[in-house]
């Protein structure tokens, strides 16, 4: 563990916004800066940065087809551990052998992921039931834990190469670091998660789901949220010197999400797309990637207009509530 | 490498099939010579008109036929509007091929039930003509084929051919005649099971392809001939974006019907739900 003055920190992000692309919590949203950012649990979340809600993924130009050209690299600084998790979990649904998805994949391999550990967490937080925390280093290049006015650093070289190696952390760091997360972690909810993925597949024609479903209003609010949905739509857009193809968030909660070109939608109404939505994350995604595909950040139950709440579709399917 | 790169080709032929459905014979630039075209019969590609937007299309043809990719496209939707509008030498791009196909080395050997309603002709028309240019590697083979009237049957006169052929049997059917010329059988396409005879079912594949309401009828009536389920082979319609199982919308459950499907088998409808 090393200590690094948060001045000199503050001071070197604002340097490499030469160089970089630097995202950050800003006015209560993850956005681009310059290098300026915000101690805040932000409501979109880290992932706009490698997967932004609009991005080009061709050029046709002169009756050619182009990559689109790489931007600079980007560093994403300040999100809180569950969102730098949360891109390392998108990164298993575009990193495959066939097809992998340059766009992401080059973001992700030349840019780099500072999380500020959450020393306060949020009542709907429930991060540690996946068996990580609110201190967890899992997707993060360095963790920083405020400090008076140092952070105390966990990281990678990548990290110390750009912001300089500070000093070796002390004993009584290193006893407060502990204390902190302790503290954090003993503020979460846990929900029981063991074996949900066969529960949940045992339970995919039980009419509850019908009742879990009623209320929601299939808004999408939570998928463009969340911060490891990553589905999107394709679109063309005219421009002067051609046309731009690019991808944009598209969420699984609109019923034209899946309705076919000849009219048939297999997933026709609320009970199927919001029991698809939750299958997916935590028995598709485990089954796939041997993870599940959320993180407890707890953003679909705060900005959820009717207070649809997972952790307790969870607890009725998992068996405990 | 952009996965989401496409290739140029040109429109070589354009036929008219019905009033909506148009065919399409699509050359790829590779120079001048007759180009392999590497896929299996079931497989799809993605179609773009830069500016208008991409679909994904069942491949019509048979690789063992190079040279062409061959799609039959009904116009449903803005792009395939202005596919409509294009003309014979107009350029169009494409990429793919996709998803798994049918397992065609496995149905070796083995008898052939095709069976097809409206656009399902579409990618069951690459395994019917694949098993007639590799007539020796297959056991009887029976289309089963059915349209509204004769007017929408799709490929109607190169079906009509076939029912001359004494190496398959050719069963085609209209739910209504109003020509009075109709050479082939009225009702619906189940009706036609009463002429399927002498198939050993234990060691048949059937393919089907056709609306959501016909794959019930049909799969009753093959499940009924002991054909076992997962030689019932079924090619579905998804919507897709983009083809390489990173959008999300084809998901059924963990799978991505771009990647694993879009043929799957009854066996695999009986455990999915939202399959069909």
């Amino acid at each position: 563990m090393r200590r690094i003055k948060k001045e000199a920190i503050e001071k070197k992000l604002k340097e490499l916004a030469k160089d970089y692309r630097i995202f950050a919590p800003m006015n209560g949203d993850v956005k681009e800066t310059g290098g300026e950012f915000e101690e805040c649990f932000p409501r979109l979340s880290g992932k706009c940065a490698f997967l932004p809600p609009e991005e080009e993924i061709l050029r046709y130009k002169d009756g050619k087809v182009e990559e689109t050209p790489e931007d600079k690299p980007i560093i994403l600084f300040g999100i809180r551990p569950c969102d730098a998790r949360a891109i390392s979990l998108i990164e298993l649904a575009m990193r495959d052998e066939k097809f992998p998805d340059v766009y992401f994949l080059r973001k992700k391999e030349k840019g780099i992921i500072i999380s500020i550990a959450c020393k306060e967490p949020g009542d709907t937080c429930f991060c540690t039931s996946f068996g990580h925390g609110p201190f967890s280093t899992q997707g993060s290049d360095a963790l920083l834990v405020e400090k008076d006015d140092y952070y105390l650093v966990l990281g990678n070289e990548k990290f110390f190469k750009l912001f300089g190696e500070g000093e070796e952390a002390r004993e009584e760091d290193k006893e407060y670091f502990e204390e902190a997360k302790k503290r954090a972690e003993e503020k979460i909810e846990k929900i029981p998660v063991d074996n949900l993925g066969e529960k949940l597949l045992s339970r995919i024609e039980d009419p509850v789901w019908e009742k879990i479903s009623r209320k929601c209003l299939n808004c999408g609010a939570c998928t463009f949220l969340c911060p490891t949905c990553y589905c999107f739509d394709i679109q063309d857009l005219e421009r002067s010197w051609g046309v731009s193809r690019r991808r944009y968030w598209d969420s699984c909660m609109f019923s034209i999400y899946t309705k076919e070109a000849s009219g048939h939608n297999p997933r026709p109404t609320h009970r199927e797309r919001v029991r698809n939505r939750i299958m997916h994350k935590f028995s598709y995604y485990p089954y796939l990637y041997g993870e599940f595909g959320c993180t407890g950040c707890g953003r679909c139950v705060v900005y959820c207009p009717v207070n649809f709440d997972i952790r307790e579709v969870l607890k009725i399917l998992g068996g405990s509530g | 490498m952009n996965p989401y790169e496409m290739q140029r080709a040109r429109i070589v032929r354009i036929y008219r099939l019905t009033d909506d459905v148009k065919f399409f014979q699509v050359r790829p630039y590779m120079g001048t010579e007759v180009c392999e075209l590497n896929y299996r019969p079931g497989q799809f590609m993605m179609i773009s008109l830069p500016g208008i937007g991409e679909a994904p299309f069942s491949i019509s043809s048979t690789p063992s036929r190079p040279g062409l990719y061959e799609f039959c496209i009904r116009k449903v939707g803005r792009l395939t509007e202005k596919i409509f509008e294009l003309k014979e030498n107009a350029v169009i791009w494409l990429r793919g091929p996709y998803g798994n196909g049918f397992p065609v080395e496995q149905m070796e050997g083995h008898d052939l039930l095709i069976i097809m309603g409206g656009l399902g002709a579409a990618p069951l028309r690459s395994l019917l003509l694949y098993a007639l240019d590799n007539r020796e590697l297959f056991g009887k083979i029976y289309l089963l084929h059915g349209a509204r009237t004769p007017d929408d049957m799709l490929f109607r006169e190169e079906f009509l051919e076939l029912m001359h052929r004494d190496d398959l049997v050719c069963l085609l059917t209209v739910d209504r005649d109003d020509t009075g010329r109709w050479p082939a059988y009225t009702g619906v396409v189940t009706e036609l099971f009463r002429y399927v005879k002498g198939i050993d079912p234990k060691n048949t594949y059937a393919a089907v392809c056709g609306p959501p309401v016909m794959y019930k009828f049909v799969v009753e009536k093959l499940v009924e001939l002991q054909i076992p389920k997962n030689q019932i082979l079924m090619t579905l319609e998804r919507r897709m974006k983009c083809g390489i199982g990173k959008c999300g919308h084809c998901a059924i459950e963990y799978i991505y019907t771009c990647l694993d499907g879009p043929v799957f088998t009854y066996w695999d409808v009986l455990h999915m739900k939202e399959l069909i």
